[in-house]
């Protein structure tokens, strides 16, 4: 039954009404909120913030140069050495890159907080999350250059657009299905209880595989849930987008698109770390016993499905880059 | 619980940043005084590899790493005159008074080595006066799509001396302005100017 909700869901996300405009200041029309509008708020912010992510930001930076003059260097000569360097920056440069906001961390956290899974489930997301986030660069970039005759910019701008739409509402549809599921989760749960099934007062945990007391139906976890989240990193990778307009721009595409692919191993290294993390954090939670085990439990599932339709629903109203 | 609110925090405040930067310029800001009057700011801009790149791949249609006019205009119309919506990235306090950044002029591109460079002009077209008066310009945006460093030296005055117009130039931060959830706190050029004679 979920899963044909999911389906169904999954489908009209994709064909819901597409509106919201571009991010790209120099070609992408005029942004959500103008800038008098920010700029009106005279409060004193700043001070205090980390600038770590400032400082992952400008590392980037200095990487993506790096790898623009490799690229350079490799046009018209051929080099190992070259090509090594290209390759081991553009690793980095994935896992510096992954780190900054974006490339659907919030999705990814949310899902494995919300769903029971195994770490191979985290690092199978991870990989494909980054494989397919630059494969939808190439795609496009690729795809707007030998069949579309106007700017290739411009192009590039209404792919993306189209396709983080689509994506957001894909994170919408499933954070409702996941939190819908949790919720009557919680109330089988309930209504066990009343029943008389008290496994706590038997001392058992949370854990999966506990006995049958307690009505399991996240243990169910649909088959189409994670390939759904996978298929949320359907937006293209903008550093990647650059990347490979900077090889075609000097006609070397195929360096570009090495590059690109070994920028998608560092993300995947990234993204599944990342969800690995999250699944032993969800495996500690399970962990707890009693009443206050399974007020965790339960307010963790249902929190994390929360947040990931809240995202998803400030990326339809805003979609980020 | 405590553990799910500081999750909920962390990916909320994070799903809030906006994207990280994507495009690099290196600005220089050019003030003119022209007779007695605060006549001009022309804006410099060089982007990164990368962005010039990608920008000349579409308007270089004879691939000679030149800009010629019709390139120019094509430049102008579809990788420059968008930043309407952004105030030209420029911060203008003048007198206290922030001054949306609508009209600009001479527009330029040209390719300087591998990199792209724009040049256009804010005309400001303000009186001298015996007291001093000052205004602020930054150039940052504050969507961090584009980093905005200054070039050395970001700011340069001409006409000043000629025209006999005292100067108290500086780069300061404004924390006031800051962006990105607060964590960049962008530079300004304040300039306080009289007439001396």
């Amino acid at each position: 039954m979920r899963r044909r909700v999911a389906v169904v869901l999954l489908i009209l996300s994709l064909a819901a009404p597409l509106g919201a405009q571009q991010a790209n200041p120099f070609t992408g029309g005029p942004p959500r909120e103008r800038m008098e509008e920010e700029r009106s708020e005279q409060r004193p912010r700043g001070g205090g913030g980390s600038s770590f992510a400032l400082r992952l930001a400008r590392t980037q930076g200095e990487l993506q140069q790096q790898m623009a003059g490799f690229i350079r260097a490799l046009n018209g000569e051929r080099s190992a050495l070259i090509w090594a360097y290209l390759l081991g920056f553009g690793v980095l440069y994935g896992v510096v890159h992954t780190l900054l906001p974006g490339h659907r961390k919030t999705v990814l956290f949310s899902y494995f907080l919300t769903e029971e899974a195994t770490p191979w489930h985290g690092v199978v997301a991870g990989f494909g999350l980054g494989l397919l986030h630059v494969a939808t660069a190439v795609v496009i970039v690729v795809g707007s250059y030998t069949l579309i005759e106007i700017s290739i910019n411009a192009a590039i701008s209404q792919a993306n657009y189209y396709i983080q739409q689509a994506s957001a509402w894909l994170i919408v549809a499933l954070g409702s299905v996941f939190l819908v599921s949790k919720i009557r989760h919680l109330f089988d749960h309930r209504r066990a209880h009343a029943a008389g099934e008290d496994h706590h007062a038997r001392g058992e945990d949370h854990r999966p595989h506990r006995p049958a007391g307690c009505p399991r139906r996240e243990g169910r976890r649909s088959r189409l849930s994670l390939p759904a989240i996978i298929l949320s990193g359907l937006v293209p990778c903008p550093g990647s987008t650059v990347v490979l307009l900077f090889s075609l721009s000097l006609g070397i595409l195929h360096v570009g698109i090495a590059t690109v692919a070994a920028i998608s191993l560092g993300m995947a290294v990234t993204l599944s770390v990342l969800a690995v993390a999250t699944i032993l954090l969800k495996h500690a939670i399970l962990e707890r016993e009693g009443r206050f085990g399974h007020f965790l439990h339960h307010g963790v599932e249902i929190g994390a499905a929360a947040v990931m339709l809240l995202f998803g629903v400030a990326l339809v109203l805003a979609p980020p880059l | 619980m405590r553990s799910l609110a500081v999750v909920a925090l962390l990916t909320i405040s994070l799903s809030s940043l906006a994207a990280h930067p994507h495009v690099w310029i290196d600005s220089r800001t050019e003030v003119y005084f022209d007779g007695d009057r605060l006549d001009r700011l022309v804006h410099h801009w060089t982007f990164d590899e990368l962005f010039s790149q990608s920008v000349l791949l579409d308007y270089d249609t004879n691939r000679n790493q030149r800009i010629e006019e019709a390139e120019r205009r094509q430049i102008e119309a579809n990788a420059f005159s968008n930043l309407r919506y952004y105030d030209y990235f420029t911060h203008l306090v003048l007198g206290g008074r922030e001054v949306q950044v609508s009209e600009v002029e001479d527009f330029d591109a040209r390719v300087e080595g591998t990199r792209l460079v724009y040049t256009f002009t804010i005309p400001l077209d303000l009186a001298v006066e015996r007291g001093w008066q000052r205004i602020a310009v930054g150039v940052w945006d504050a969507t961090y799509f584009v980093e905005v460093s200054y070039a050395s030296p970001g700011v340069a005055v001409y006409g000043a001396r000629e025209a006999g117009v005292e100067i108290d130039l500086a780069l300061r931060e404004n924390p006031a302005e800051a962006y990105w959830g607060g964590i960049i706190t962008p530079r300004e050029i304040r300039l306080a100017y009289r007439r001396a004679r």
